[in-house]
């Protein structure tokens, strides 16, 4: 992963964590990977891995089984809202974007359809 | 676990080191990061017994470098000391008779990931192999402290990896490792504190993360940024 | 620790000892071979290699402390959590037992040249051994053959092995092997003068009566005294420096390693 360098490392961690629950990459239940492997595959410090995984569990995202390891959450209602709030962040985003090029909310909506008809 | 205080090395009129006072403390990955000559590496000998301060004091884990703090500190020097004619067997005996927290499988494991065989001998392998025996060895230690000079400097990109992640994977909970580079953008995903030094002097002392949300840039501009100030 | 260092010293030396001694046996076994057709010179030959073999050794342990201790080795061996007190001492402890046991076969070897000198010009044993045991039986001979023995195997390695250490203090940084050969021979050239001095002092040791007697050398001489005499007062202030040289050497090993 190639990571902004102006940004906390264990912020950009949380967030591709969070991609990866929302995706169902890690599915609900399922035991997520060490943080050893973790810090190996993104090749960082193993204690910016750790602080991203607490603040996974903070979030409700994960939680920690002491002994076997950290599990991603199996609640239905919040991995929705996870993806809701994914949504609604690239949705606001788009929508900005739009609207400073003068698109009105009707255009905006009739050409979502087209092009998402197109892309199925 | 590591307090220096008003360090100074000199070597007839150069002085290489200039009243250093800092504290390190461990469960962290530290960089040591300056230009070539800026003290680094006479530091990071001094930390590990190889040479004596000319004034000021040193403690390693509450001990002046000596024998004790040799057998919890591991030191990977930055120029290749190993006999060229030893094989790697006779290496891995060497350190672990003589090294309590020397794991055999440790390094055994290391090796062959490597691709390397402990009856070759140094002298007939690359300048690479070479120094990922020197870093296999050097890892395998379970040390308190890990004292790494410029261990991904000289060495082609595949190589760097294997040593980021060997380092990567030594690392523990109660561990502290001072890496010294001036590759900086290869190394600062992995470090926790950043340490400045230039002229023997040392210049700022900072986490990295914090770094980034205060200053908004990466460990490698705000470095260029301090030295050209 | 102390079998673990001996034994690794052993591993790093065996190679090199063994050539420098099968070299020897080889050049000796040849001269005596050659003895058979030139005489006896052959087997002097022989024993002059033979007796080459202990001050060889001696010094291959002193160009081998300064490689493993301050040379390519210097690294390795100071990273080691082991005193510098320890190592200095067990690096000598391992040097005089190959020295003495180079000495014991380099003995062994002359005195077979003599034996085989002795048939070769058909000299009458039983006289020999008679004339030997007059010898070998004046009052004090073994104490001073002991202390001879000892002399010869012990001091060039105690003198070499402390200039090693302190030839190689921050003061010689630049200096490399340089730093040792200036301090050896810096305590050479005073061990020469304290000698010359020596001849002024007594006690000296008298040859045939086996005594020591408290008059210096410059006395015996002077009043035309018929037996042989040795002074005695140069062992006794080389046997100070040896040991001031060994207290300093293992203090600064100890503490003030300075590697290059």
């Amino acid at each position: 992963m190639d990571f902004d360098s102006a940004q906390p490392i264990w912020q950009q961690l949380v967030d591709d964590f969070t991609r990866r629950v929302i995706i169902g990459e890690w599915r609900p239940g399922m035991k997520i990977p060490s943080t050893r492997e973790l810090a190996l595959e993104y090749q960082v410090n193993p204690n910016t891995v750790q602080r991203a995984l607490t603040e996974l569990d903070r979030l409700g995202t994960t939680h920690s089984e002491r002994t076997s390891g950290r599990f991603v959450s199996d609640e239905e209602a919040f991995l929705n809202a996870l993806r809701d709030e994914s949504a609604q962040e690239i949705i606001d985003e788009v929508i900005a974007r739009l609207a400073s090029i003068g698109v009105t909310r009707a255009d905006a909506l009739r050409l979502l359809k087209e092009r998402w008809r197109t892309h199925d | 676990m590591i307090e220096i205080r008003n360090l100074t090395k000199q070597y007839g009129r150069v002085t290489a080191l200039d009243d250093v006072s800092v504290d390190i403390g461990n469960n962290k990955i530290v960089g040591l990061l300056g230009e070539n000559g800026c003290g680094k590496t006479t530091l990071m000998r001094i930390l590990a017994g190889l040479n004596q301060p000319s004034s000021g004091n040193v403690l390693v884990a509450g001990h002046v470098p000596g024998p004790k703090t040799k057998s919890l500190v591991s030191y990977l020097p930055d120029t290749p000391t190993l006999p060229g004619r030893a094989r790697i067997e006779s290496l891995i005996r060497y350190f672990a008779d003589f090294y309590a927290d020397f794991n055999v499988e440790t390094c055994q494991s290391l090796l062959a990931q490597f691709g390397i065989l402990v009856r070759d001998r140094l002298q007939e392998m690359s300048k690479g192999q070479r120094e990922k025996v020197h870093v296999a060895l050097t890892m395998s230690r379970e040390a308190q402290v890990y004292l790494l000079d410029e261990p991904i400097s000289g060495v082609d990109p595949a190589a760097r990896d294997a040593t980021l992640n060997t380092i990567i994977t030594a690392m523990r909970p109660d561990a502290l490792m001072i890496i010294t580079t001036h590759l900086i953008s290869d190394i600062e995903f992995v470090l926790d504190d950043a340490i400045f030094m230039r002229h023997g002097k040392l210049l700022n002392h900072d986490v990295v993360d914090e770094l980034r949300a205060g200053h908004q840039r990466s460990l490698n501009d705000y470095f260029k940024e301090v030295y050209t100030s | 620790m102390t079998t673990t260092i001996l034994r690794h010293e052993l591993y790093r030396t065996v190679r090199p000892l063994l050539a420098i001694v099968g070299i020897a046996v080889l050049v000796i076994a040849l001269a005596d071979f050659a003895g058979m057709f030139i005489g006896v010179i052959g087997l002097v030959l022989a024993a002059m290699v033979a007796a080459m073999m202990l001050p060889a050794v001696q010094l291959f342990h002193a160009i081998d402390f300064y490689q493993s201790s301050y040379g390519s080795g210097a690294m390795l061996t100071h990273l080691l959590p082991i005193s510098g007190r320890k190592l200095f001492w067990t690096k000598l402890l391992y040097a005089v037992l190959i020295t003495t046991l180079t000495g014991i076969v380099s003995l062994a070897i002359i005195l077979l040249q003599v034996r085989l000198g002795m048939a070769a010009v058909d000299l009458n044993l039983t006289e020999a051994y008679t004339e030997l045991q007059q010898i070998f039986t004046t009052p004090g001979i073994w104490a001073a053959i002991v202390f001879f023995a000892l002399w010869v195997l012990l001091v060039p390695l105690v003198s070499m092995f402390p200039s090693v250490v302190i030839g190689s203090g921050g003061w010689a940084r630049r200096l490399s092997f340089g730093g040792p050969i200036i301090v050896f021979m810096g305590y050479y050239l005073v061990m020469q003068l304290v000698g010359v001095a020596s001849l002024f002092m007594p006690p000296v040791y008298d040859f045939f009566t086996g005594q020591v007697r408290m008059v210096s050398l410059w006395h015996v001489i002077a009043i035309n005294d018929p037996n042989p005499a040795m002074p005695l007062a140069i062992f006794g202030f080389q046997l100070v420096a040896l040991a001031a040289l060994l207290i300093w050497a293992s203090r600064a090993m100890n503490s003030k390693v300075e590697l290059r």
